[in-house]
């Protein structure tokens, strides 16, 4: 990953995007965007759909209304593989490595999948091995990681691809506080480099710490967006989350 | 400090010299055991390189086929079509094409040639066949073996008729040609195993939904990998016909598959080290067992087993193997510099670290 990623134009975007499962309505006219060097986060309680619409938006579904934009580009009924190699990169919420690959490997067919050079694969890798620091795990299995860990090579993984957009599917699950404030650090320098970021999290304090922007789904549809401070006010995320008596963590 | 630097360089090269130095050794001891072990070994050979080739699809995409035999077969009745004499062929295969009665290569260029058919028809079915995983790429590459068989055993344009064999196929190939083409193959196989299709397919394998969000189109990948083990699988036939010398496309068919997919089992499937392997060690029981049968003197003694105990043998075996490591003998890992660092994963080649 270099310093040098230059966004290509102007958004990761989701238009009144409705989906639904055997006449269970997932998602309602869901539209959102994320711009470059702009994190945004999507929060909900389980069920909210935010898994569903994190498929859409990465080609692993497809929705019954609605489109998804890719710098202009409509990439509704695209497969993964061709929005990975437009710019559009997401981890999993569980882990999803080469198991049977080392970490190394892991980043650099990646890289070699989205196009790159075997050359310029290694080079990748090198430098994503330095900045999530996994230098001492390069030549070890993925699937003996430590939790903490597999994390952070999900993370470098995903950004072998170059992206212009990154989607983070419940980074933060499993890690321990100081992990969570180094992996702030790493969403707060992908967002300096110019990167578009979709942080989807259950914890709400790294989601108010991070982003610059918060979209809340409840049942399928948008409840609010706002910025942190805003939607650390509203009164519409607490009953959501926690019902009239209730307060969040904040 | 520069030894070391060599050696770095030079580690993943051990995987392969260390292959080829067995394969060597092997024939070597062998081509000293008599003329019938001398021929039996020149058909391991040929087993050997059909595992190979199984190996280079079914161990790099983790896709089940059932169908590499059809390119042997193609590529065998390639060789005999353009070595037989023309006016045997003539004699022989009076109902084929005419045109075909003349067409003839020196042995070598219609191996060659046997090869490219082999991976002409895999390109061919290839794009189809490659959409399919587990179970039913394992049944449909199976129905191409069934109609390629088919093809073969009743189309007389192209081979004798029905219930008739392909004869006189010239006696071209020795035990040291044999084990030639062998090693050049074991070294396309190794090569092949760093190739950018290789490596992707080796991450489709461990993860698919992973491997199409790195990017991955995994069905272009596969045909190439079908394809280009599909040649090495056609170059086996030829060498199966220069061997054999008498064809029949019944020879090449499910009794085959089973065989050479016993063999890849028993050494490992991950790995090229364990189709060689494999494909030795099973080869080695098997020459024992047929020994067996025909009552081998110690001494005073007579030692045999029964008739048609063989099969049941080598069948237990393979059960034990998949009971007590399923993972083949070789665990899918390559062999590596017994003083590296690290020791490779299995089902990866080895590179430097």
């Amino acid at each position: 990953m270099t310093d040098s990623v230059t966004p290509r134009s102007r958004s990761l975007s989701v238009a009144g995007v409705s989906r639904s499962f055997a006449g269970v309505q997932a998602l309602t006219g869901v539209t959102l965007a994320v711009e470059p060097g702009m994190v945004l986060g999507l929060i909900g309680p389980n069920g909210a759909g935010k898994s569903t619409l994190v498929n859409i938006i990465s080609g692993y579904d497809f929705p019954d209304e609605g489109s998804v934009l890719l710098n202009d580009e409509d990439i509704t009924r695209a497969k993964p593989h061709i929005r990975a190699r437009r710019g559009l990169a997401r981890t999993f919420q569980h882990g999803h490595l080469f198991g049977g690959l080392t970490v190394r490997e892991n980043i650099e067919v990646t890289a070699l999948g989205t196009g790159k050079s075997a050359r310029e694969s290694v080079t990748t890798a090198d430098e994503l091995l330095d900045e999530y620091h996994l230098r001492g795990r390069e030549n070890h299995p993925a699937s003996s990681l430590p939790h903490g860990v597999e994390r952070r090579a999900g993370v470098a993984r995903a950004l072998a691809t170059s992206p212009d957009y990154v989607l983070l599917d419940e980074p933060a699950a499993g890690l321990n506080e100081g992990e969570i404030g180094e992996f702030a650090e790493n969403i707060r320098h992908l967002r300096d480099r110019g990167l578009g970021v979709l942080l989807i999290d259950h914890n709400v304090r790294l989601i108010l710490d991070v982003c610059d922007r918060i979209h809340v789904l409840v049942e399928g549809r948008t409840l609010l967006e706002g910025t942190p401070e805003e939607v650390r006010n509203s009164d519409e995320l607490v009953e959501a989350y926690l019902g009239r008596s209730g307060s969040v963590q904040r | 400090m520069a030894q070391k630097s060599l050696m770095w360089r030079l580690g993943p090269l051990w995987s392969l010299v260390s292959l080829l130095l067995i394969v060597y050794a092997v024939t070597l001891v062998n081509s000293r055991l008599g003329e019938g072990i001398q021929v039996q070994m020149r058909y391991a050979l040929v087993n050997l390189v059909i595992v190979v080739a199984l190996q280079m699809f079914i161990g790099t995409s983790g896709v089940l086929s059932f169908g590499h035999v059809a390119f042997v077969a193609v590529g065998a009745w390639t060789v005999g079509l353009l070595t037989i004499d023309p006016e045997l062929k003539r004699n022989l295969l009076p109902d084929m094409f005419p045109f075909l009665f003349d067409v003839q290569a020196p042995w070598l260029v219609a191996v060659i040639l046997g090869g490219l058919v082999g991976g002409l028809l895999a390109v061919i079915v290839g794009p189809f066949l490659m959409r399919l995983n587990g179970l039913q790429a394992g049944i449909a590459t199976f129905a191409l073996l069934g109609v390629v068989s088919q093809v073969l055993t009743y189309w007389s344009s192209i081979g004798p008729r029905s219930g008739q064999s392909m004869v006189g196929i010239p006696d071209v190939l020795d035990l040291q040609t044999t084990m030639l083409i062998t090693l050049v193959i074991i070294v396309i196989a190794w090569l092949f195993q760093r190739t950018k299709p290789a490596r992707l397919l080796r991450a489709a394998r461990e993860d698919p939904i992973a491997a199409a969000a790195s990017g991955i189109n995994v069905v272009p990948q596969r045909v190439i990998a079908f394809a280009v083990s599909g040649v090495v699988a056609g170059v086996a036939g030829g060498m199966f016909a220069l061997t054999n010398r008498v064809l029949q496309a019944s020879q090449l068919g499910i009794e085959l598959t089973f065989i050479t997919l016993a063999m890849l089992v028993l050494g490992g499937v991950l790995s090229l080290s364990g189709a060689i392997v494999g494909a030795l060690v099973f080869s080695l029981i098997d020459l024992v067992l047929v020994q067996l049968q025909s009552g081998v003197d110690i001494g005073s003694f007579v030692v045999s087993i029964p008739q048609g105990a063989r099969p049941i043998v080598l069948a237990l075996v393979l059960i034990g193997m998949l009971l007590w490591r399923p993972s083949g003998l070789t665990g899918g890992r390559e062999f590596v510099w017994p003083f590296r660092k690290h020791a490779p994963l299995p089902g990866n080649p080895v590179t430097n670290d």
